[in-house]
């Protein structure tokens, strides 16, 4: 039997009139790339904001290694395993890169009711910022304010962000939306260089990215589930040429 | 810009004119600018602790005198009560010693903070600006109502606190002991915005998406935050009811909290040292437009919106700026 890190059940998700998530479930598996596409508007980022806790869901349950997670606040949830990007790259602006490393470098050990000591100079910090700045190619601008940075250059760094912690689930919102060629071939294989050791998430347009990168694929057209399966079989199934990959 | 001074150069710049003010104050004949750069001193102390809530925690409150008032009224009740030789309450005894009476001012004000930031943290941008100057009234008119302190009139205290090996009733002893207790805070608050605690604080207040998605649950360290700002606040009132021998119900009044928070944005907000700058400008220019005419907001209130609008990161940012 498939081993899954989530698996979603019947969930259900209206803003007024529109049906952004209706009756979905799937489940991902452990240690893959699980790709989620549709066109613009099929509640893609609906389905993140779900999982990760920022939206309730009306109706249906989310299970993070079989234990239903639907009643916890986002916090609570990112301990529990779940990491983020976000479609609207969000980091620190007002920070420098490598406070924002740092930051989440930090969140996840410990309390930071720590009131003296000079954050930076924090052993762990010490020890890993480098690294952690260097595998997102942003060694060089460890002094800049994030938000000045380029557009690539903060998804860069948003997706380091969310890596650092070490994230059992790790979801990437079109992670190469705005990136140059050159940032995407970097980005994809930063993401293909998790396989195995962080289950990811990833929502993408870039359907030479996704087919490449995924081992499972989900396709999301008016927040329904339309078809889920393999690379292959996504790719065979006539509902999801005329529905979507037709289009491109 | 061309001419950037160094940090540091303007810190020192400063402490060194801080000083020696009492000296030149005496050289110069005029007493008076020792108890003016004083009440200098007590309103910088202010200004940083509320800088600590809205330049690092993003926390825009206009309340802040509210800590203020409290620290001055605990530090006035006690002094009322040892010189009357009547128990608060019948139960505690009052006391002029600045050793207890100081540290019960800020704990008490950091108790109500505890308090009103739990309750204001519920909400968010425009709503904790009014939750907060709500309070900040609330408790303002408590004050007006205390009958058996003085009411609308305020209080009297007829001599500073007792503080051991100083004599706080001489200007320039209690001069430098106000400077003291500003640069402990300052230093205070330089250490914690770097730390763990102010780096969270910053990234909160920068984006508050991010750090939930970064596991942090933001609101505990905000209040925090809000605790210790209140704190310094109360430790300013403490001092201001020993410089004025007086208190009111004025202390707590949002005209202060608005004060306050002109200063720092004034000197530079999210900079600690801005807000000396912005509290020192500010009623120097007070001070100097006084003289001259009893409408000098009609002038101070033009000069303001130029800072305001040419030098956004305010005296201190204007000062050091690197472009
Ligand atoms: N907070 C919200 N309030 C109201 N409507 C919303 C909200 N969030 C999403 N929607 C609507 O729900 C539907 C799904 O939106 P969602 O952002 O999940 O789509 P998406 O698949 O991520 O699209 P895209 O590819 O453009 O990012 C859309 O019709 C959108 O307008
Ligand atoms: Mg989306």
């Amino acid at each position: 039997m498939a081993d899954y890190i989530l698996q979603v059940k019947g969930l259900c998700k209206s803003f007024g009139a529109v049906q952004a998530s209706q009756d979905l479930s799937f489940g991902i598996q452990r240690g893959h790339i699980h790709a989620l596409i549709g066109p613009n508007g099929a509640g893609k980022t609906t389905v993140l904001n779900l999982l990760s806790g920022e939206l309730q869901p009306d109706s249906g349950s989310i299970l993070l290694n079989s234990e239903e997670i639907n009643k916890l606040p986002v916090h609570k949830r990112v301990k529990a395993g779940l990491g983020r990007s976000f479609q609207i790259t969000s980091i620190f602006n007002d920070l420098s890169v490598a406070e924002n490393m740092a930051l989440a470098i930090l969140a996840g050990r410990g309390h930071n009711f720590r009131f003296w000591k000079n954050a930076m100079a924090v052993d762990i910090v010490q020890h890993t910022l480098t690294e952690a700045l260097a595998r997102v190619d942003l060694s060089g601008r460890a002094e800049q304010q994030a938000g000045r940075l380029s557009h690539g250059e903060k998804r860069q760094l948003e997706v380091g962000m969310a890596l650092v912690g070490g994230p059992q689930l790790l979801m990437l919102d079109e992670p190469m939306a705005g990136q140059g060629a050159g940032g995407t071939v970097e980005l994809q294989k930063l993401i293909s260089g998790l396989k195995g050791t962080t289950t990811i998430l990833l929502v993408e347009h870039d359907m030479d990215v996704v087919f490449s990168l995924a081992d499972q694929i989900s396709v999301i057209v008016y927040g329904h589930c339309i078809a889920s399966g393999s690379p292959e079989e996504i790719r065979r199934n006539s509902e999801v040429q005329n529905a979507y990959l037709g289009e491109h | 810009m061309t001419s950037a001074i160094p940090k540091t150069v303007i810190i020192i710049a400063g402490a060194l004119f801080f000083c020696s003010l009492p000296w030149a104050a005496d050289y110069f004949g005029e007493q008076y600018l020792i108890s003016l750069f004083t009440r200098i001193l007590i309103y910088s102390l202010a200004a940083v602790s509320l800088d600590l809530l809205i330049g690092y925690g993003g926390l825009i409150s206009l309340g802040h005198a509210a800590f203020v008032g409290i620290g001055a009224y605990v530090t006035a009740i006690f002094f009322h009560h040892s010189f009357v030789a009547e128990p608060i309450a019948g139960i505690v005894a009052g006391s002029d010693n600045a050793l207890l009476v100081w540290p019960l001012a800020i704990i008490i004000s950091a108790a109500f903070a505890l308090i009103i930031g739990s309750l204001s943290l519920r909400t968010s941008g425009m709503h904790f600006i009014m939750i907060t100057l709500a309070f900040a009234q609330m408790l303002y008119y408590f004050a007006v109502g205390l009958e058996k302190y003085g009411g609308d009139d305020g209080l009297s205290l007829y001599s500073r606190n007792q503080l051991v090996g100083m004599d706080l009733n001489n200007d320039v002893h209690f001069y430098f002991v106000c400077l003291f207790f500003l640069t402990l805070f300052l230093f205070i608050s330089h250490r914690l915005v770097k730390s763990r605690f102010g780096l969270v604080l910053r990234g909160a207040a920068s984006s508050s998406r991010r750090i939930k998605a970064l596991g942090i649950p933001e609101r505990r360290y905000k209040l925090v935050c809000f605790v210790i700002g209140g704190a310094g606040a109360g430790l300013a009132g403490a001092l201001l009811a020993n410089q004025t021998e007086y208190v009111s119900p004025g202390l707590l009044h949002w005209t202060l909290s608005g004060e306050l928070m002109v200063m720092v944005l004034l000197g530079g907000l999210g900079s600690l040292f801005g807000p000396v700058l912005g509290a020192t400008a500010y009623l120097l220019l007070e001070e100097t437009l006084a003289m001259y005419t009893e409408h000098w907001m009609v002038y101070f209130g033009p000069i303001l919106i130029m800072v305001v609008l040419f030098a956004k990161r305010g005296l201190f940012g204007f000062l050091t700026q690197k472009e």
